[in-house]
Protein backbone atom coordinates (compact mmCIF):
# COMPACT_ATOMS: atom_id res chain seq x y z
CA UNK A 1 0.00 0.00 0.00
CA UNK A 2 1.04 3.60 -1.22
CA UNK A 3 2.25 5.82 1.53
CA UNK A 4 -1.14 7.83 2.60
CA UNK A 5 1.18 10.94 3.00
CA UNK A 6 4.51 11.90 2.78
CA UNK A 7 6.65 15.00 4.75
CA UNK A 8 9.45 16.81 3.35
CA UNK A 9 11.49 20.07 5.04
CA UNK A 10 10.65 22.88 3.04
CA UNK A 11 12.93 24.34 0.78
CA UNK A 12 13.54 25.28 -3.06
CA UNK A 13 14.22 21.38 -4.08
CA UNK A 14 11.47 20.15 -2.10
CA UNK A 15 8.93 22.41 -3.24
CA UNK A 16 9.42 21.48 -7.03
CA UNK A 17 9.81 17.95 -6.20
CA UNK A 18 6.24 18.36 -4.27
CA UNK A 19 4.63 20.13 -7.19
CA UNK A 20 5.98 17.58 -10.06
CA UNK A 21 3.63 15.04 -11.76
CA UNK A 22 3.67 12.61 -14.38
CA UNK A 23 3.85 15.34 -17.48
CA UNK A 24 6.22 17.82 -15.65
CA UNK A 25 9.70 17.41 -13.91
CA UNK A 26 11.14 19.89 -10.81
CA UNK A 27 13.38 21.21 -13.35
CA UNK A 28 10.54 22.63 -15.27
CA UNK A 29 8.90 23.55 -12.67
CA UNK A 30 11.40 25.69 -10.96
CA UNK A 31 11.64 27.61 -14.86
CA UNK A 32 8.43 28.72 -13.93
CA UNK A 33 7.30 32.20 -12.74
CA UNK A 34 4.39 30.57 -10.73
CA UNK A 35 7.16 28.87 -8.94
CA UNK A 36 9.70 31.66 -7.83
CA UNK A 37 6.36 33.44 -6.50
CA UNK A 38 5.53 30.98 -4.79
CA UNK A 39 8.44 29.59 -3.33
CA UNK A 40 9.34 32.93 -2.11
CA UNK A 41 5.82 33.80 -0.81
CA UNK A 42 5.90 30.36 1.19
CA UNK A 43 9.00 31.68 2.60
CA UNK A 44 7.79 35.10 3.62
CA UNK A 45 5.19 33.45 5.64
CA UNK A 46 7.75 31.30 7.93
CA UNK A 47 6.51 27.48 5.73
CA UNK A 48 9.23 25.13 7.68
CA UNK A 49 7.54 21.60 6.56
CA UNK A 50 5.71 20.05 3.43
CA UNK A 51 2.98 17.48 3.88
CA UNK A 52 2.21 16.31 0.52
CA UNK A 53 -1.09 14.04 -0.06
CA UNK A 54 -0.96 11.79 -3.32
CA UNK A 55 -4.62 11.32 -4.07
CA UNK A 56 -6.72 14.22 -3.51
CA UNK A 57 -10.05 14.46 -5.53
CA UNK A 58 -10.45 18.43 -6.27
CA UNK A 59 -13.50 19.59 -7.56
CA UNK A 60 -12.25 22.36 -9.43
CA UNK A 61 -10.42 19.89 -11.62
CA UNK A 62 -12.87 17.19 -11.47
CA UNK A 63 -15.34 18.91 -13.43
CA UNK A 64 -12.80 20.87 -16.00
CA UNK A 65 -11.60 17.03 -16.30
CA UNK A 66 -15.24 15.90 -17.07
CA UNK A 67 -16.00 18.92 -19.91
CA UNK A 68 -12.65 18.85 -21.55
CA UNK A 69 -9.56 16.28 -20.45
CA UNK A 70 -11.77 13.40 -20.35
CA UNK A 71 -12.36 13.83 -23.67
CA UNK A 72 -8.70 13.62 -24.91
CA UNK A 73 -7.18 10.20 -26.12
CA UNK A 74 -4.14 10.79 -23.84
CA UNK A 75 -5.21 8.85 -20.42
CA UNK A 76 -5.08 12.32 -18.24
CA UNK A 77 -5.55 10.57 -14.53
CA UNK A 78 -8.47 12.01 -12.62
CA UNK A 79 -7.23 12.52 -9.37
CA UNK A 80 -5.02 15.51 -8.03
CA UNK A 81 -1.72 15.78 -5.31
CA UNK A 82 -2.74 18.40 -2.67
CA UNK A 83 0.37 20.14 -0.67
CA UNK A 84 -0.06 21.20 2.31
CA UNK A 85 2.37 23.93 4.41
CA UNK A 86 3.23 24.08 8.08
CA UNK A 87 5.34 27.00 9.48
CA UNK A 88 6.43 24.57 12.53
CA UNK A 89 8.89 22.07 12.58
CA UNK A 90 7.67 18.25 13.16
CA UNK A 91 8.76 14.53 11.81
CA UNK A 92 5.88 11.87 10.49
CA UNK A 93 5.27 10.46 13.57
CA UNK A 94 4.72 13.70 15.42
CA UNK A 95 2.36 14.20 12.59
CA UNK A 96 0.28 10.87 12.65
CA UNK A 97 -0.01 11.55 16.51
CA UNK A 98 -1.65 14.29 15.62
CA UNK A 99 -4.27 13.04 13.20
CA UNK A 100 -5.60 10.97 16.17
CA UNK A 101 -6.10 13.62 18.68
CA UNK A 102 -9.52 14.36 19.11
CA UNK A 103 -10.41 17.48 19.76
CA UNK A 104 -7.35 18.77 17.67
CA UNK A 105 -4.20 20.07 19.18
CA UNK A 106 -5.09 23.74 17.98
CA UNK A 107 -1.68 24.26 19.25
CA UNK A 108 -0.51 22.11 16.22
CA UNK A 109 -3.02 23.30 14.05
CA UNK A 110 -2.46 27.26 14.26
CA UNK A 111 0.61 26.54 12.23
CA UNK A 112 -1.05 25.70 9.06
CA UNK A 113 -0.80 27.93 6.41
CA UNK A 114 -2.37 26.35 3.05
CA UNK A 115 -2.51 24.41 1.01
CA UNK A 116 -1.58 24.00 -3.52
CA UNK A 117 -3.62 21.52 -5.47
CA UNK A 118 -0.93 20.24 -8.14
CA UNK A 119 -3.24 19.02 -11.51
CA UNK A 120 -2.00 16.01 -13.42
CA UNK A 121 -1.97 17.53 -16.79
CA UNK A 122 1.16 18.91 -18.99
CA UNK A 123 3.13 22.50 -17.16
CA UNK A 124 0.24 24.06 -16.05
CA UNK A 125 0.10 22.46 -12.69
CA UNK A 126 -0.95 25.03 -9.91
CA UNK A 127 -4.32 24.17 -9.36
CA UNK A 128 -6.48 25.56 -6.51
CA UNK A 129 -4.58 27.40 -4.34
CA UNK A 130 -5.29 28.72 -0.66
CA UNK A 131 -2.77 30.17 1.35
CA UNK A 132 -2.74 32.23 4.18
CA UNK A 133 -2.23 35.86 3.82
CA UNK A 134 0.24 38.51 4.89
CA UNK A 135 -0.65 40.13 8.67
CA UNK A 136 -3.26 42.29 9.03
CA UNK A 137 -0.75 45.01 10.70
CA UNK A 138 3.12 45.80 10.07
CA UNK A 139 4.83 47.35 12.53
CA UNK A 140 5.54 50.50 10.64
CA UNK A 141 1.58 51.11 11.35
CA UNK A 142 0.40 50.54 7.38
CA UNK A 143 -2.73 47.81 7.47
CA UNK A 144 -3.32 45.96 5.20
CA UNK A 145 -7.28 45.33 4.04
CA UNK A 146 -8.05 41.90 2.76
CA UNK A 147 -11.43 42.95 1.73
CA UNK A 148 -11.69 39.68 -1.02
CA UNK A 149 -10.20 37.07 1.65
CA UNK A 150 -13.00 34.61 3.32
CA UNK A 151 -12.37 31.89 5.63
CA UNK A 152 -12.03 27.84 3.54
CA UNK A 153 -12.75 24.73 5.72
CA UNK A 154 -9.79 22.10 5.05
CA UNK A 155 -10.44 18.62 5.33
CA UNK A 156 -6.80 16.93 6.05
CA UNK A 157 -7.31 13.25 7.27
CA UNK A 158 -10.22 13.53 9.49
CA UNK A 159 -8.90 16.91 10.59
CA UNK A 160 -10.81 20.44 10.28
CA UNK A 161 -8.49 23.09 9.93
CA UNK A 162 -9.30 26.78 8.51
CA UNK A 163 -7.36 29.59 6.43
CA UNK A 164 -8.84 33.08 5.61
CA UNK A 165 -7.91 33.01 1.97
CA UNK A 166 -8.91 34.47 -1.73
CA UNK A 167 -8.61 30.99 -4.09
CA UNK A 168 -6.31 31.16 -6.37
CA UNK A 169 -4.62 29.08 -9.33
CA UNK A 170 -2.58 29.35 -12.71
CA UNK A 171 -4.85 29.27 -16.57
CA UNK A 172 -4.14 25.88 -17.89
CA UNK A 173 -4.56 27.99 -21.29
CA UNK A 174 -6.88 25.52 -22.44
CA UNK A 175 -9.87 26.05 -20.46
CA UNK A 176 -8.90 29.28 -18.96
CA UNK A 177 -6.90 32.05 -20.07
CA UNK A 178 -6.01 35.22 -17.50
CA UNK A 179 -9.37 36.82 -17.59
CA UNK A 180 -10.87 33.45 -16.90
CA UNK A 181 -8.80 32.54 -13.29
CA UNK A 182 -9.06 36.59 -12.38
CA UNK A 183 -13.30 35.60 -12.97
CA UNK A 184 -13.26 32.25 -10.68
CA UNK A 185 -10.97 33.88 -8.09
CA UNK A 186 -13.45 36.80 -7.76
CA UNK A 187 -16.45 34.20 -7.46
CA UNK A 188 -14.47 32.55 -4.87
CA UNK A 189 -15.39 35.47 -2.68
CA UNK A 190 -18.54 36.74 -4.52
CA UNK A 191 -20.44 33.15 -4.18
CA UNK A 192 -20.45 33.86 -0.25
CA UNK A 193 -23.11 35.28 -0.81
CA UNK A 194 -26.42 33.67 -2.12
CA UNK A 195 -26.80 35.96 -5.37
CA UNK A 196 -23.83 35.18 -6.85
CA UNK A 197 -22.94 31.16 -8.52
CA UNK A 198 -19.68 30.09 -8.25
CA UNK A 199 -18.21 28.63 -11.43
CA UNK A 200 -15.17 25.94 -12.90
CA UNK A 201 -12.81 27.64 -15.58
CA UNK A 202 -14.62 25.70 -18.53
CA UNK A 203 -18.23 26.92 -17.23
CA UNK A 204 -17.02 30.74 -16.89
CA UNK A 205 -15.04 30.41 -20.43
CA UNK A 206 -18.07 28.69 -21.80
CA UNK A 207 -20.64 30.92 -20.59
CA UNK A 208 -18.34 34.25 -21.98
CA UNK A 209 -19.78 33.38 -25.49
CA UNK A 210 -20.13 30.99 -27.78
CA UNK A 211 -17.02 32.08 -30.47
CA UNK A 212 -13.99 34.43 -29.80
CA UNK A 213 -14.10 38.01 -30.85
CA UNK A 214 -12.67 37.27 -34.06
CA UNK A 215 -14.46 34.39 -34.90
CA UNK A 216 -12.36 32.04 -33.05
CA UNK A 217 -12.97 28.92 -31.13
CA UNK A 218 -13.61 29.19 -27.62
CA UNK A 219 -11.38 26.49 -26.49
CA UNK A 220 -8.28 25.78 -26.73
CA UNK A 221 -9.08 29.33 -25.05
CA UNK A 222 -6.68 32.51 -25.78
CA UNK A 223 -8.01 35.08 -23.67
CA UNK A 224 -11.97 36.80 -23.04
CA UNK A 225 -12.46 40.00 -24.21
CA UNK A 226 -13.95 42.95 -21.53
CA UNK A 227 -17.62 42.32 -22.97
CA UNK A 228 -17.36 38.53 -22.67
CA UNK A 229 -15.43 39.09 -19.23
CA UNK A 230 -18.87 41.11 -18.57
CA UNK A 231 -20.84 38.82 -19.66
CA UNK A 232 -19.31 35.68 -17.58
CA UNK A 233 -19.79 37.72 -14.55
CA UNK A 234 -23.68 38.54 -15.32
CA UNK A 235 -24.03 34.75 -16.08
CA UNK A 236 -22.69 33.95 -12.48
CA UNK A 237 -25.56 36.73 -10.67
CA UNK A 238 -23.57 39.88 -10.61
CA UNK A 239 -23.55 42.55 -12.92
CA UNK A 240 -20.48 44.87 -14.32
CA UNK A 241 -19.53 48.57 -13.19
CA UNK A 242 -17.03 48.93 -16.26
CA UNK A 243 -14.54 51.65 -16.51
CA UNK A 244 -12.34 51.53 -19.43
CA UNK A 245 -9.38 53.72 -21.70
CA UNK A 246 -8.81 52.74 -25.56
CA UNK A 247 -6.05 54.63 -26.07
CA UNK A 248 -5.06 56.20 -22.67
CA UNK A 249 -5.05 54.87 -19.04
CA UNK A 250 -6.37 55.12 -15.96
CA UNK A 251 -5.24 57.33 -13.05
CA UNK A 252 -3.56 55.74 -10.17
CA UNK A 253 -5.86 58.04 -7.95
CA UNK A 254 -8.95 56.64 -9.54
CA UNK A 255 -8.06 53.11 -8.72
CA UNK A 256 -7.49 53.93 -5.33
CA UNK A 257 -10.77 55.60 -5.04
CA UNK A 258 -12.43 52.29 -6.45
CA UNK A 259 -10.82 50.02 -4.81
CA UNK A 260 -11.49 52.15 -1.47
CA UNK A 261 -15.58 52.41 -2.28
CA UNK A 262 -16.07 49.27 -3.29
CA UNK A 263 -14.37 47.37 -0.71
CA UNK A 264 -16.65 46.84 2.11
CA UNK A 265 -18.53 44.73 -0.09
CA UNK A 266 -16.10 42.28 -0.21
CA UNK A 267 -16.31 40.85 -3.93
CA UNK A 268 -12.96 41.39 -5.19
CA UNK A 269 -12.45 43.71 -8.15
CA UNK A 270 -11.43 42.40 -11.78
CA UNK A 271 -8.30 45.42 -13.53
CA UNK A 272 -7.12 45.35 -16.83
CA UNK A 273 -3.36 45.58 -16.87
CA UNK A 274 -1.12 46.62 -19.44
CA UNK A 275 1.97 44.81 -19.18
CA UNK A 276 5.58 44.20 -20.90
CA UNK A 277 7.64 41.33 -21.17
CA UNK A 278 11.23 40.84 -22.02
CA UNK A 279 11.90 40.75 -25.53
CA UNK A 280 8.85 42.91 -26.58
CA UNK A 281 8.47 46.27 -27.30
CA UNK A 282 4.47 45.94 -27.46
CA UNK A 283 2.66 45.84 -23.88
CA UNK A 284 0.55 42.45 -23.54
CA UNK A 285 -3.08 43.38 -22.23
CA UNK A 286 -3.74 40.95 -18.99
CA UNK A 287 -6.35 40.62 -16.13
CA UNK A 288 -6.15 39.97 -12.50
CA UNK A 289 -8.25 40.18 -9.45
CA UNK A 290 -8.12 42.77 -6.67
CA UNK A 291 -8.30 41.06 -3.07
CA UNK A 292 -6.83 43.98 -0.86
CA UNK A 293 -4.77 46.87 -0.19
CA UNK A 294 -2.38 48.39 2.33
CA UNK A 295 -2.58 51.50 3.63
CA UNK A 296 -1.63 53.95 6.04
CA UNK A 297 -3.88 54.30 8.98
CA UNK A 298 -3.72 58.33 9.70
CA UNK A 299 -4.37 60.68 6.61
CA UNK A 300 -1.47 63.75 6.33
CA UNK A 301 -3.06 66.53 7.44
CA UNK A 302 -2.57 69.78 5.37
CA UNK A 303 -3.98 73.56 5.58
CA UNK A 304 -7.41 74.26 3.82
CA UNK A 305 -7.14 74.16 -0.07
CA UNK A 306 -9.72 73.95 -3.12
CA UNK A 307 -9.03 71.20 -4.62
CA UNK A 308 -11.12 68.03 -3.30
CA UNK A 309 -9.23 65.74 -0.97
CA UNK A 310 -9.88 62.13 -0.62
CA UNK A 311 -8.79 59.98 2.20
CA UNK A 312 -8.60 56.85 -0.16
CA UNK A 313 -5.07 58.81 -0.92
CA UNK A 314 -3.42 57.05 1.66
CA UNK A 315 -3.64 53.33 -0.23
CA UNK A 316 -0.23 52.67 -1.38
CA UNK A 317 -0.07 48.87 -2.53
CA UNK A 318 -2.50 46.27 -3.62
CA UNK A 319 -2.20 42.58 -3.34
CA UNK A 320 -3.85 40.83 -6.24
CA UNK A 321 -4.01 37.15 -7.56
CA UNK A 322 -1.95 37.31 -10.78
CA UNK A 323 -1.99 33.87 -12.33
CA UNK A 324 1.40 34.18 -13.88
CA UNK A 325 2.72 34.72 -10.76
CA UNK A 326 0.85 33.72 -7.43
CA UNK A 327 -1.71 35.10 -4.79
CA UNK A 328 -2.30 38.29 -2.89
CA UNK A 329 1.00 39.78 -5.40
CA UNK A 330 1.83 43.17 -5.19
CA UNK A 331 1.15 46.15 -7.43
CA UNK A 332 3.12 49.27 -5.78
CA UNK A 333 1.40 52.44 -6.73
CA UNK A 334 3.84 55.07 -8.33
CA UNK A 335 2.93 58.92 -9.17
CA UNK A 336 -0.22 59.20 -11.47
CA UNK A 337 0.01 55.97 -13.91
CA UNK A 338 3.13 53.67 -12.85
CA UNK A 339 2.28 50.36 -11.37
CA UNK A 340 4.89 48.77 -9.96
CA UNK A 341 4.34 44.87 -10.75
CA UNK A 342 6.15 41.58 -10.98
CA UNK A 343 5.90 41.94 -14.31
CA UNK A 344 8.20 45.11 -13.91
CA UNK A 345 10.73 43.24 -11.72
CA UNK A 346 10.87 40.77 -13.99
CA UNK A 347 10.92 42.48 -17.41
CA UNK A 348 14.52 42.62 -18.83
CA UNK A 349 14.07 45.26 -21.96
CA UNK A 350 14.30 44.26 -25.16
CA UNK A 351 17.72 43.26 -27.48
CA UNK A 352 18.70 43.02 -30.67
CA UNK A 353 19.70 40.05 -32.69
CA UNK A 354 23.76 41.06 -31.40
CA UNK A 355 22.15 41.16 -27.70
CA UNK A 356 22.80 44.75 -27.62
CA UNK A 357 19.65 46.02 -25.32
CA UNK A 358 17.83 48.56 -27.02
CA UNK A 359 15.35 49.16 -24.45
CA UNK A 360 15.68 49.02 -20.74
CA UNK A 361 13.96 46.77 -18.31
CA UNK A 362 11.90 47.44 -15.51
CA UNK A 363 8.92 48.84 -17.35
CA UNK A 364 5.98 49.59 -15.08
CA UNK A 365 2.55 48.21 -15.82
CA UNK A 366 -0.37 50.93 -16.44
CA UNK A 367 -4.17 50.30 -15.73
CA UNK A 368 -6.56 50.13 -18.73
CA UNK A 369 -9.62 49.11 -17.04
CA UNK A 370 -11.28 48.31 -13.84
CA UNK A 371 -14.60 45.69 -13.96
CA UNK A 372 -16.61 46.22 -10.77
CA UNK A 373 -18.68 42.95 -9.79
CA UNK A 374 -21.97 44.20 -8.05
CA UNK A 375 -24.88 42.52 -7.12
CA UNK A 376 -27.73 44.55 -9.36
CA UNK A 377 -29.81 45.73 -7.09
CA UNK A 378 -26.45 48.64 -6.55
CA UNK A 379 -27.70 50.92 -9.54
CA UNK A 380 -25.61 54.13 -8.23
CA UNK A 381 -22.38 54.10 -8.91
CA UNK A 382 -19.38 55.88 -7.36
CA UNK A 383 -18.83 58.55 -10.22
CA UNK A 384 -22.83 59.19 -9.11
CA UNK A 385 -21.59 59.97 -5.69
CA UNK A 386 -18.07 61.45 -6.75
CA UNK A 387 -20.00 64.03 -8.89
CA UNK A 388 -22.14 65.34 -5.92
CA UNK A 389 -20.00 64.92 -3.56
CA UNK A 390 -17.15 67.05 -5.63
CA UNK A 391 -20.41 69.76 -5.70
CA UNK A 392 -20.90 69.89 -1.67
CA UNK A 393 -16.80 70.24 -1.94
CA UNK A 394 -17.29 73.62 -3.89
CA UNK A 395 -19.97 74.52 -1.74
CA UNK A 396 -18.42 74.21 1.21
CA UNK A 397 -15.33 75.88 0.30
CA UNK A 398 -17.24 78.74 -0.30
CA UNK A 399 -18.94 78.37 3.11
CA UNK A 400 -15.74 78.03 4.78
CA UNK A 401 -13.13 80.03 2.66
CA UNK A 402 -9.87 79.15 4.25
CA UNK A 403 -11.30 79.25 7.99
CA UNK A 404 -11.13 75.82 9.18
CA UNK A 405 -8.04 74.20 10.91
CA UNK A 406 -7.44 71.80 8.49
CA UNK A 407 -8.38 70.76 4.65
CA UNK A 408 -11.80 68.82 4.17
CA UNK A 409 -10.91 65.13 3.07
CA UNK A 410 -13.54 62.44 1.91
CA UNK A 411 -13.97 59.11 2.27
CA UNK A 412 -16.20 57.75 -0.07
CA UNK A 413 -17.47 54.31 0.23
CA UNK A 414 -20.44 51.68 -0.56
CA UNK A 415 -21.40 49.40 2.34
CA UNK A 416 -24.15 47.58 4.10
CA UNK A 417 -26.38 49.49 5.72
CA UNK A 418 -26.32 46.98 9.06
CA UNK A 419 -22.70 47.59 9.47
CA UNK A 420 -23.03 51.32 8.87
CA UNK A 421 -26.37 51.38 11.50
CA UNK A 422 -23.63 49.47 13.91
CA UNK A 423 -21.06 51.80 12.87
CA UNK A 424 -23.28 54.90 13.67
CA UNK A 425 -23.37 53.43 17.56
CA UNK A 426 -19.36 54.68 17.63
CA UNK A 427 -20.53 58.49 16.52
CA UNK A 428 -24.33 58.97 18.20
CA UNK A 429 -26.05 58.13 21.37
CA UNK A 430 -29.11 58.65 23.09
CA UNK A 431 -32.68 58.84 20.92
CA UNK A 432 -30.59 60.52 17.74
CA UNK A 433 -28.93 56.98 17.78
CA UNK A 434 -32.49 55.17 18.26
CA UNK A 435 -33.53 56.57 15.84
CA UNK A 436 -30.78 55.72 13.16
CA UNK A 437 -31.03 52.29 14.22
CA UNK A 438 -34.84 52.09 14.35
CA UNK A 439 -35.03 53.89 10.52
CA UNK A 440 -35.35 51.40 7.97
CA UNK A 441 -32.37 51.94 5.38
CA UNK A 442 -31.61 50.19 1.83
CA UNK A 443 -29.47 47.21 1.95
CA UNK A 444 -26.85 48.96 0.34
CA UNK A 445 -25.51 52.57 1.15
CA UNK A 446 -23.28 55.15 0.01
CA UNK A 447 -21.39 56.74 2.84
CA UNK A 448 -19.84 59.92 2.54
CA UNK A 449 -17.42 60.82 5.40
CA UNK A 450 -16.13 64.59 5.61
CA UNK A 451 -13.54 64.84 7.52
CA UNK A 452 -11.40 68.13 9.10
CA UNK A 453 -8.07 66.86 9.12
CA UNK A 454 -8.51 63.29 11.30
CA UNK A 455 -11.71 64.38 12.98
CA UNK A 456 -15.21 63.36 11.34
CA UNK A 457 -17.42 66.78 11.31
CA UNK A 458 -19.96 64.85 9.44
CA UNK A 459 -21.79 62.24 7.46
CA UNK A 460 -23.99 61.82 4.18
CA UNK A 461 -25.62 58.99 3.41
CA UNK A 462 -26.80 57.96 -0.11
CA UNK A 463 -29.26 55.24 -1.50
CA UNK A 464 -27.25 53.09 -3.80
CA UNK A 465 -30.25 51.34 -4.80
CA UNK A 466 -31.78 54.63 -6.03
CA UNK A 467 -31.76 55.75 -9.70
CA UNK A 468 -28.99 58.08 -10.81
CA UNK A 469 -31.12 60.45 -12.16
CA UNK A 470 -33.11 61.25 -9.14
CA UNK A 471 -32.08 63.05 -5.31
CA UNK A 472 -30.51 60.07 -3.81
CA UNK A 473 -29.43 61.33 -0.45
CA UNK A 474 -30.96 59.36 1.93
CA UNK A 475 -29.72 61.03 5.40
CA UNK A 476 -26.72 63.29 6.97
CA UNK A 477 -25.94 63.72 10.68
CA UNK A 478 -23.58 66.43 11.67
CA UNK A 479 -21.35 65.38 14.84
CA UNK A 480 -20.30 69.42 15.11
CA UNK A 481 -23.08 71.84 16.18
CA UNK A 482 -21.15 74.77 14.19
CA UNK A 483 -20.56 73.16 11.53
CA UNK A 484 -23.77 72.04 11.00
CA UNK A 485 -25.64 75.20 11.81
CA UNK A 486 -23.04 77.24 9.56
CA UNK A 487 -24.10 75.02 6.59
CA UNK A 488 -27.68 75.54 7.22
CA UNK A 489 -27.15 79.26 7.73
CA UNK A 490 -25.34 80.16 4.37
CA UNK A 491 -27.67 77.31 2.22
CA UNK A 492 -30.87 79.12 3.33
CA UNK A 493 -29.25 82.55 2.85
CA UNK A 494 -27.99 81.33 -0.89
CA UNK A 495 -29.80 79.04 -2.64
CA UNK A 496 -27.54 79.84 -5.79
CA UNK A 497 -24.89 77.48 -4.02
CA UNK A 498 -26.89 74.99 -5.90
CA UNK A 499 -25.05 76.23 -8.99
CA UNK A 500 -22.07 74.35 -7.68
CA UNK A 501 -23.77 70.54 -8.12
CA UNK A 502 -24.28 69.04 -12.19
CA UNK A 503 -27.00 67.05 -11.73
CA UNK A 504 -30.76 67.41 -12.78
CA UNK A 505 -31.83 67.56 -9.26
CA UNK A 506 -28.89 69.95 -7.46
CA UNK A 507 -31.56 72.36 -6.04
CA UNK A 508 -33.40 68.77 -4.09
CA UNK A 509 -30.30 68.08 -3.26
CA UNK A 510 -29.26 71.41 -1.60
CA UNK A 511 -33.03 71.27 0.11
CA UNK A 512 -32.21 67.94 1.16
CA UNK A 513 -28.35 68.98 2.59
CA UNK A 514 -31.03 72.05 4.47
CA UNK A 515 -32.95 69.75 5.73
CA UNK A 516 -30.24 67.86 7.71
CA UNK A 517 -28.45 70.75 8.68
CA UNK A 518 -32.04 72.23 10.19
CA UNK A 519 -32.39 72.25 14.27
CA UNK B 1 -12.30 54.22 15.40
CA UNK B 2 -13.19 58.19 14.92
CA UNK B 3 -12.58 60.91 16.56
CA UNK B 4 -15.24 63.86 15.92
CA UNK B 5 -14.34 67.22 15.11
CA UNK B 6 -14.85 69.22 17.96
CA UNK B 7 -12.14 71.85 17.14
CA UNK B 8 -13.02 75.81 17.09
CA UNK B 9 -13.15 78.07 13.80
CA UNK B 10 -14.15 81.54 13.73
CA UNK B 11 -17.44 81.71 11.24
CA UNK B 12 -17.24 84.41 8.11
CA UNK B 13 -19.90 85.99 6.48
CA UNK B 14 -20.21 85.28 2.98
CA UNK B 15 -21.27 87.43 0.52
CA UNK B 16 -21.07 86.32 -3.63
CA UNK B 17 -21.55 87.85 -6.37
CA UNK B 18 -23.10 84.86 -8.41
CA UNK B 19 -22.34 87.51 -11.95
CA UNK B 20 -18.75 88.25 -11.33
CA UNK B 21 -16.08 86.91 -13.64
CA UNK B 22 -14.33 85.11 -11.20
CA UNK B 23 -17.24 83.37 -9.86
CA UNK B 24 -18.87 82.50 -13.11
CA UNK B 25 -15.02 81.14 -13.29
CA UNK B 26 -15.29 79.09 -10.28
CA UNK B 27 -18.47 77.53 -11.47
CA UNK B 28 -17.82 76.44 -14.74
CA UNK B 29 -14.67 74.76 -13.50
CA UNK B 30 -17.02 72.75 -10.69
CA UNK B 31 -19.38 71.80 -13.46
CA UNK B 32 -17.02 70.42 -15.36
CA UNK B 33 -14.97 68.61 -13.28
CA UNK B 34 -17.97 67.03 -12.24
CA UNK B 35 -18.97 66.15 -15.78
CA UNK B 36 -15.58 64.63 -16.62
CA UNK B 37 -16.71 62.17 -13.45
CA UNK B 38 -19.99 61.48 -14.90
CA UNK B 39 -17.95 60.76 -18.08
CA UNK B 40 -15.80 57.97 -16.87
CA UNK B 41 -19.28 55.88 -16.91
CA UNK B 42 -19.08 56.22 -20.70
CA UNK B 43 -16.66 53.54 -22.50
CA UNK B 44 -15.71 53.46 -25.95
CA UNK B 45 -17.41 50.31 -27.61
CA UNK B 46 -14.05 49.80 -29.13
CA UNK B 47 -12.61 48.88 -25.77
CA UNK B 48 -14.93 46.54 -24.93
CA UNK B 49 -13.42 43.97 -27.67
CA UNK B 50 -10.06 44.22 -26.17
CA UNK B 51 -8.87 40.73 -25.60
CA UNK B 52 -7.18 39.73 -22.07
CA UNK B 53 -4.36 37.27 -23.75
CA UNK B 54 -1.19 37.62 -21.63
Amino acid sequence: MAAAFELRVFDSYNLAESLRNVYTNPVEITSKKQFAYLFGYLTDIGTKTIIIEPDYVSKDYLLDYTNYYAMCFEVYPKTCKRVHFFDSEFNEEEFKKQLSFLPKDEEFWKHYKGFIVVKPIPHKIIGTTVLETYPDKESNGLVRNYFGRRNYNIHLFGTDISVQSLAFQEQDAVLSACATSAIWSMLHKASCNNYAILKTPSEITKEADIIGVQGERMFPNKGLSLLQISKAIYQSGLVSEIRSRRNSFLSNSYLKRMVHAYAPIGIPIIIGLEVFHTGSRTPGLHAVTIAGYRYNRVHPISNPKEEITWRSETIERLFAHDDQFGPFAKITLRDLIDLETDWTKKDQGVFDKSGMKIEPGGRMTKLTDIVVPVYHKIRISLDDVESIVCGIDKILWKIFPGNLPHDISWDVRLDYSDVVKREMKLLLSGQKLIDVLIKPFPKYVWVADSYIGNDISFRIIFDATDLAKSMFGFDAFFFNENIRRDIHDKLSKIPQLSKLITHPFKAQFLDFLKEQTAD
Amino acid sequence: MYTVFNGSYQSVDIDIDFESKEMKEFIAEAINAQEEILERKNIDIDSLNKVFTV
